[in-house]
């Protein structure tokens, strides 16, 4: 239970109950101890009456007197009567205890006149009292005290009856004096006494302590009352108010105490609001920068986006963070039919992050679609960017064209992390790490090349992926993500659904983070060439086996010179696989489009890149030793691609076959 | 790849026909070697040989050392005369219409 009240009110009702409690105690205990006092007063006047009434008896001859001589016995009634009037007694009688043990009644006076009437009337000399004897005259004719006193309730109510022998000279009793003081009147004054005594005991301790509540209230509850008034008003307003005069004298240590730290702590709360509110106001201020970035950033880069070509499926998506990062992709058309895709993460976060972005971005697409190769876009907008980029940030690209007839793929990073090449072996494409753009002029980024052959594809995204952390601050990682594509590879029967890979390894980045902030956007596009069921031919390495080669040409394109020139390119490249690779097997293949043939060679020996290999000049004299092979691969292709992807050698020639 | 010989004194000539590829290119080792050791010129009639890759050219510089240079050429077709030129060897080599 909860006591609402002032702590004077609580001070007041305790003084009370304990006023009231010790009154009660000392009450209880006085009370008895004047009741007793009172008894012994009664016996005194009781024993006092007696020796009065022996004096007038005089002696046992006296006594035999009063026998006999009725006028005796009226001036000892007389007597009698006097004693009681003089003091609170209310009967006295003179009696002896006859052999057959009844009180025989000699005199017998009360105080009132009526009483006495009556006594005489029922008690009049020689009267026996037919009830047995008290136990008090049987101790005092036993001899056993000299007198004694019992509390009796007989029909006159109830008296204290005191019993006293009367001696002769030889100390023998010859009767006994009875005498009644009424019990009633005796605890009446007791009782009257006390209160009195009580009543005034009480008004000065409550003067007292009325005295003490009023010290209290001027030095302890006034200064707590204004102290907590001036709280009020600092909590409303934050003002503080005037204090109370401190230098009063009845201004006790311990308020001052508080007034004191009151004080301070109104300093310091102050100094800890304005902090509070500086930090709310940034707060607010950079809460409504990303969410102005973020508005920009989902109205320029859509959640999600799906193409799909007679022989590509392209699907992107963009799942931006709490803290807007900067991530971007774009999928867009050329018009010569090509399709350009850029991936880019900016370097910074908020709305100025937001609209590099969207610069970099648009400037991007704007080059590629104006028919710039993705190397010369990035370092055209590296250039624009550095001739004013005043918030000194960056981004990291990875841009791309696709030819959707042939599935080559022109590429260009810009300090972009390495895609994943999808296919049987699912591994990091071995790009040039080139730089991030915006802050170096030279950046010098070079076009490469990579051809995308049925079933296979290209995995773009960005680092809020690969640095993804889990509780344990573990990044995602790069085998992790090569892991998981490759897992949902077997489980969709060696094929890609480019959908459901893009969003089931978004899926298993977000459940890899289970619980965590997000703490970069995470963006993830994949590029996949539908399996036509155009397969790969697998050879031993073996020259002999070129005449399979030869012969799929042959019935494919017709026997013409340039399809000479096409079987002679081939030729050269293969006995050089063959001869030199170390490779086990040479896979074949070969896919023709509108106006040009693709024919790949794959083999899993050491790495070698025909493409870049040094352009020796041949001596005639030399030529018996060979080393000539490139140089009619070279020039009898319109373009040779060479890629290292997961420890094979993929190397692609592009033929023009308008001359067939 | 077929190759047809005719010996006449101290001058041979060898006819070759069909497609000369880095599988048949030894052949015309083989048929050089062949040759009486009193063979001091060869003409290679090439009118019939519609392919050549690298493996031949190898062939022909080879037996062109072996012949001490006493080689021509007879009748190349343009397919493989873009071949040799590709390498600058037209230069080196002689040739008969």
């Amino acid at each position: 239970m909860k006591i609402k009240a002032s702590i004077l009110t609580l001070i007041a009702l305790l003084l009370l109950a304990s006023l009231l409690l010790s009154a009660t105690i000392v009450f209880s205990f006085s009370y008895n101890y004047m009741l007793e006092d009172a008894e012994a007063q009664s016996v005194r006047v009781s024993k006092a009456a007696v020796t009065a009434a022996l004096t007038a008896i005089g002696s046992k001859e006296n006594l035999y007197a009063l026998y006999e001589d009725e006028e005796l016995r009226e001036q000892l009634h007389e007597t009698f009567r006097f004693i009681c009037q003089q003091t609170t007694l209310r009967y006295l009688y003179l009696f002896t205890v006859g052999e057959d043990g009844h009180r025989h009644y000699i005199v017998c006076a009360a105080d009132a006149d009526e009483d006495d009437m009556r006594l005489q009337t029922e008690f009049p000399f020689g009267s026996v009292r037919t009830t047995s004897v008290y136990q008090s005259d049987i101790r005092i004719l036993n001899r056993e005290k000299d007198a004694d006193y019992e509390l009796i309730n007989n029909e006159y109510g109830w008296v204290c009856m005191t019993i006293v022998p009367v001696l002769d000279k030889e100390n023998r009793i010859i009767a006994l004096i009875g005498a009644d003081d009424p019990i009633e009147d005796v605890r009446y004054i007791a009782t009257r006494n006390l209160i009195t005594l009580t009543l005034l005991g009480i008004i000065v301790v409550s003067l007292s302590y009325a005295i003490a509540l009023l010290l209290i209230r001027k030095t302890v509850t006034l200064p707590i009352i204004a102290l907590s008034e001036r709280m009020n008003v600092f909590a409303t307003d934050r003002k503080v108010s005037i204090g109370t005069d401190k230098q009063n004298t009845f201004y006790p240590d311990e308020i001052a105490g508080i007034e004191n730290a009151f004080e301070k702590m109104t300093v310091d709360i102050d100094l800890y609001v304005n902090d509070i509110e500086a930090l709310t106001r940034d707060r607010v201020y950079t809460q409504t920068q990303l969410d102005v970035a973020r508005k920009i950033q989902s109205g320029i880069v859509p959640r999600e986006y799906a193409m799909s070509e007679d022989r590509f499926d392209i699907y992107g998506c963009m799942f931006a963070a709490r803290t807007v990062g900067g991530d971007f992709y774009d999928v867009f058309r050329l018009d010569n039919g090509q399709i350009g895709i850029a991936v880019g993460d900016i370097s910074d976060k908020g709305i100025s992050a937001a609209l590099f972005m969207a610069m970099v971005k648009t400037s991007i697409r704007e080059k590629i679609r104006a028919g710039r190769t993705p190397a010369e876009t990035l370092n055209l907008v590296n250039r624009e960017l550095c001739a004013s980029n005043p918030g000194n940030m960056f981004a990291s690209v990875f841009a791309l064209t696709l030819d959707p007839e042939t599935g080559i793929v022109t590429f260009a990073n810009a300090g972009h992390e390495a895609p994943l090449i999808l296919g049987k072996a699912t591994s990091y494409l071995n790009v040039m790490k080139g730089i991030a753009i915006g802050l170096f002029e030279d950046s010098d980024i070079t076009d490469e090349k990579l051809v995308l052959s049925d079933g296979e594809g290209i995995l773009l995204y960005t680092d809020g992926i690969t640095e993804a952390i889990d509780k344990d601050k573990q990044q995602f990682g790069k085998d992790r993500l090569r892991e998981t594509v490759l897992g949902k590879y077997r489980d969709n029967a060696d094929r890609y659904d480019t959908r459901a890979l893009v969003c089931d390894t978004v899926r298993s980045v977000m459940a890899y983070t289970n619980g965590m902030d997000q703490f970069d956007d995470i963006t993830c596009l994949a590029v996949i060439c539908k399996d036509t069921g155009n397969g790969t031919t697998i050879l031993p390495p073996d020259v002999k086996s070129f005449r399979v080669i030869k012969d799929i040409i042959l019935s494919q394109l017709g026997e013409s010179t340039r399809t000479k020139n096409i079987i002679l390119a081939c030729e050269e490249v293969f006995v050089n696989i063959a001869s030199y690779s170390g490779t086990d097997r040479i896979g074949f293949s070969c896919k023709q489009s509108k106006s040009t043939w693709l024919i790949t060679f794959i083999d899993n020996g050491t790495e070698f890149d025909p493409v870049k290999s040094e352009r020796e000049k041949t001596e005639f004299e030399q030529s018996d030793q060979g080393g000539m092979g490139i140089i009619f691969a070279r020039n009898n292709s319109e373009d040779m691609i060479y890629n290292r992807i997961g420890g094979s050698n993929v190397l692609t020639m592009v033929f023009d076959t308008d001359g067939i | 790849m077929t190759i047809e010989k005719e010996v006449n004194g101290s001058c041979a000539k060898l006819i070759l026909n069909g497609w000369m590829d880095t599988e048949n290119a030894p052949q015309l080792a083989i048929a050089v070697d062949a040759l009486n050791p009193e063979v001091k010129s060869l003409v290679l009639d090439m009118a019939g040989l519609e392919y050549m890759s690298s493996a031949g050219i190898r062939q022909l510089v080879a037996t062109h050392k072996r012949m001490n240079g006493e080689l021509t050429l007879k009748n190349v077709q343009p397919v493989i005369m873009d071949v040799l030129s590709t390498l600058g060897f037209d230069k080196k080599l002689k040739f008969e219409p």
